[in-house]
């Protein structure tokens, strides 16, 4: 299998005409392609919501399951299958709301799972409530005063659950974004890729008025006038990034922001059966 | 078109070109000129299917006149947007019956994609129908205002039914008063589509002058959708008890709306707060009923099954709480933008342990607001959650409502303290002892609790039985079926086929005189889920039962179901 169009389902994708999902499934495609995968031995697990009717679009395994549950669903698989490669498609919804218990779970056990979280601020499928990523005060079908609540950083929220890799694309950078699903392909654990995806029919442009930082291992950064190296494994450099960088005062980061080694839960699980 | 009294139109288009939009303007102006409404939203479950898709058509059905407790079945006027649509729609269309379609896009490229025959597109229409083709796309171009197709059409239909111009531009000037560009833009096309029509000198259609109109409809009777008259028969109730009400609720299609819709009313002390998800929702309202609050939680059939524990808390804690169920296609995921009532199961049911509650269940939408107010009060009277059961076709569909009618007087348990008040209790999960509330595995003590639970429910005062006919056979349904059975029993005595009828819209406790079915021959359930009030009825001890079951994913076909029916009653 080396091309993408052969990861492309029979059925006829249904998003939006630009929504941001149509630059994440092509990127999938041509990651999948690229890393010669076989569709026969990929799984990709969904809960509800636009991000979840991926699988019907690709070629692969797939298991459009329930609202926030694909974690718990995606993890009961490859725990039983560690054979597959297990891809999680969710939304900031899905993910963090309803799911977000089962999320922190997820990643504090670090089943190797590739979670793609398309965050677009707000509840599309449903037609436009606003969800935990939505900025505080934004004005939705469900928050005519403005939204009370503080949003999650989702970042935050996978190194806080002791995530152990955490990136951040754009819908529009595809390259990086490519780049990005291979090095969660490749990180031996739970990996999160926060896609952040545009809603053109309910919160068209809420990722546009941004600034991002593009960021690699051993790039130069500044942080309140401090020069530093950038080093993902350095948890406590993450973590002030995360929160320095958050696309408000200063550019969002994009890239590989967190990653660290832990064993996996199935490897550790398998090696008490022996 | 002959003289008639009551008219049903149905606008239907790709799901992007306003269906939705102008059916509920054309539902207000035809509700201010003094009519009876009852309409039907269709949605695609796709968020946006390819455009001009036969799977993105969306639709708007208006059922207008004197009396009219149902969206109607066949179609008078099909007023369509684009080819697709008027293939998924042609069937409804009754002999006689017109098509309004918009000319400049039912063009050899649609027409083959949506499978129709370019030379002889409307070929397939029962004798006797008119087509008639408007300009409407390029008339749209022409002004600039692609996106007001709908309004074209809707000034078309409306000068061809007699409707004062005034009239439809008040319309716009409510629905889009604080968009002046795109007012002006409607407006602009409104006159086009006046203006094209009087030039040519269309033919006005009879009907308009033979319907009676109630004049009092403008001033009593608010156009309101199911879930909307939930939402102000939960606001009456609060205020009836001089309690505010909270609704602890999560998106969910087809109640979506009922969230939506209370979050507006802050202003009027209404708390509405959207919860992480379905449990936090119902736990919310249990801790804002545990709070002297009148607690509410709305969702769909996933959502039923996973409040189920929570709803449980209730019953044991002896919390008053009410659960709305806006049904939808099921299970699972099921079709979320479908109608059925396939939830009495898991109203009834859907609780470990022996868990009884009161359920009950709207008729129509205007009846949701007389349902939503009862649930409040049998939850206060009783100290019980209480189940509400609507459907997709009722929570969307509109119908004048008297916000006005004199309602029931709600006497609050005395039973009922909350925190603040001097007597503290400790609540719980947890079987406790009936004297002392003390926790307690004592069997004897779980015995009588038990009882005790399912007696408080079965005491609930509930509306005898009303059989009306002496017919043999009974036709019988519950929920938002009941203008369809009425209007299936009228055409099958018009066969000569004498039937009674029979509608449930409590169904725990159910009516004491239930027995009374047992004196007529027949009786025929009509529901649309698989028997599952046949069973009740069964259960009941009433036999024997025979059942139509459809899960036919829209309101029941009254003249479908009539004619299957006929030869089974013979």
């Amino acid at each position: 299998m080396n091309n993408a169009t052969d990861f492309a389902s029979n059925r006829q994708v249904k998003y939006c005409a630009g929504c941001g999902d149509y630059a994440i499934l092509a990127a999938l495609k041509k990651t999948f392609a690229a890393l010669d995968l076989d569709p026969r031995h990929v799984a990709v697990i969904s809960g509800i919501g636009c991000s979840s009717r991926t699988p019907y679009y690709l070629s692969t395994w797939g298991f459009n399951t329930i609202h926030g549950r694909a974690g718990a669903v995606a993890s009961g698989l490859k725990i039983a299958r560690p054979d597959l490669s297990v891809w999680q498609m969710t939304g900031d919804g899905d993910c963090t709301a309803i799911g977000g218990n089962h999320f922190i779970h997820e990643l504090r056990r670090n089943v190797d799972i590739n979670i793609v979280l398309f965050n677009n601020q707000i509840y599309g499928l449903t037609k436009g409530q606003y969800s935990p990523t939505t900025p505080q005060g934004q004005v939705t079908k469900t928050s005519p005063y403005g939204t009370i609540e503080r949003p999650f950083n989702v970042g935050e929220l996978v190194l806080g659950a002791k995530g152990t890799f955490f990136a951040r694309t754009l819908d529009k950078e595809l390259k990086l974004t490519q780049e990005l699903l291979t090095a969660s392909y490749r990180h031996k654990g739970t990996a999160v890729l926060e896609c952040l995806t545009n809603c053109v029919v309910w919160n068209d442009g809420a990722h546009k008025n941004r600034e991002y930082l593009i960021v690699h291992d051993g790039d130069s950064i500044t942080i309140d006038g401090e020069q530093l190296i950038y080093d993902s494994h350095n948890k406590a450099l993450a973590q002030k990034a995360l929160a320095y960088f958050d696309g408000d005062k200063h550019p969002m980061l994009l890239g590989v922001i967190y990653q660290e080694q832990q064993p996996t839960y199935e490897e550790s699980l398998y090696q008490q059966m022996q | 078109m002959t003289e008639q009294k009551d008219v049903v139109i149905r606008f239907c288009g790709d799901s992007g070109d306003g269906m939705q939009l102008v059916g509920t303007m054309f539902s207000n102006i035809m509700s201010r000129l003094g009519y009876q409404v009852f309409t039907y939203p269709s949605y695609p479950a796709d968020m946006r299917a390819p455009k001009d898709s036969l799977s993105g058509v969306s639709s708007f059905q208006v059922h207008f006149g004197t009396q009219v407790s149902e969206p109607g079945d066949e179609v008078d006027v099909l007023v369509c947007l684009n080819p697709a649509s008027y293939k998924t729609n042609y069937r409804s269309v009754r002999a006689g019956g017109i098509v309004i379609y918009d000319e400049t896009v039912f063009d050899a490229r649609r027409l083959t994609n949506a499978q129709m025959d370019a030379d002889n597109p409307f070929g397939e229409l029962p004798p006797q129908c008119t087509v008639w083709p408007l300009p409407v796309t390029s008339q749209c171009t022409v002004l600039e205002a692609a996106k007001s197709r709908n309004v074209y059409l809707l000034g078309c239909l409306c000068y061809y039914l007699d409707v004062d111009e005034a009239l439809v531009q008040a319309e716009l000037e409510g629905k889009f008063g604080k968009k002046p560009a795109v007012l002006e833009a409607n407006t602009a096309v409104l006159q086009a589509a006046f203006n094209f029509c009087t030039n040519l000198q269309i033919d006005k259609c009879p009907v308009v002058h033979t319907a009676d109109k109630r004049a009092d409809n403008a001033t009593t009777l608010t156009l309101l959708s199911g879930c909307q008259a939930a939402c102000r028969g939960l606001m009456k109730a609060a205020d009836a008890v001089s309690r505010r009400l909270f609704l602890g609720s999560y998106p969910i299609t087809p109640a979506t709306d009922i969230l939506i819709e209370l979050e507006k009313q802050r202003k009027h002390g209404v708390i509405a707060v959207q919860a992480e998800d379905e449990i936090a929702g119902c736990s919310m309202a249990v801790g804002a009923a545990f709070g002297g609050l009148i607690g509410v939680t709305s969702t769909s059939g996933p959502g039923m099954c996973l409040k189920s524990e929570a709803i449980n808390l209730a019953v044991m804690a002896e919390l008053p709480l009410v659960i709305v169920d806006v049904m939808r296609g099921g299970p699972s995921t099921g079709l979320p933008t479908k109608t059925e009532q396939s939830d009495l199961n898991i109203a009834l049911y859907g609780r470990s342990g022996d868990s009884p509650l009161p359920v009950l269940a709207a008729t129509s939408p205007a009846d949701c607001y007389v349902k939503a107010y009862e649930a409040v009060k049998i939850a206060v009277e009783n100290m019980t959650p209480v189940v509400l059961l609507m459907d997709a076709y009722i929570g969307n569909g509109l119908e004048m409502t008297d916000l006005h009618q004199p309602m029931p007087t709600i006497a609050v348990n005395a039973a009922w303290t909350a925190p603040g008040d001097a007597d503290t209790k400790v609540l719980g999960g947890s079987e406790v002892d009936k004297n002392t509330l003390t926790i307690t595995a004592d069997a004897q003590n779980h015995i009588k609790k038990s009882k005790a639970r399912a007696d408080k429910i079965a005491h609930i005062a509930v509306p005898d039985m009303h059989i009306v006919g002496k017919g043999d056979t009974v036709l019988c349904g519950w929920g938002s079926t009941k203008g369809k059975i009425e209007k299936i029993a009228s055409l099958l005595r018009h066969a000569g086929l004498d039937v009674a009828t029979v509608h449930f819209d409590h169904l725990c406790p159910l009516p004491q005189n239930i027995d009374e079915l047992n004196r007529r021959r027949r009786v025929v359930v009509v529901e649309q889920s698989m028997h599952q009030f046949a069973d009740v009825l069964r259960k009941a001890g009433i036999v024997p039962v025979t059942t139509y079951c459809t899960l036919n994913c829209e309101p029941l076909n009254a003249e479908l179901i009539a004619n299957q029916l006929k030869d089974q009653l013979q």
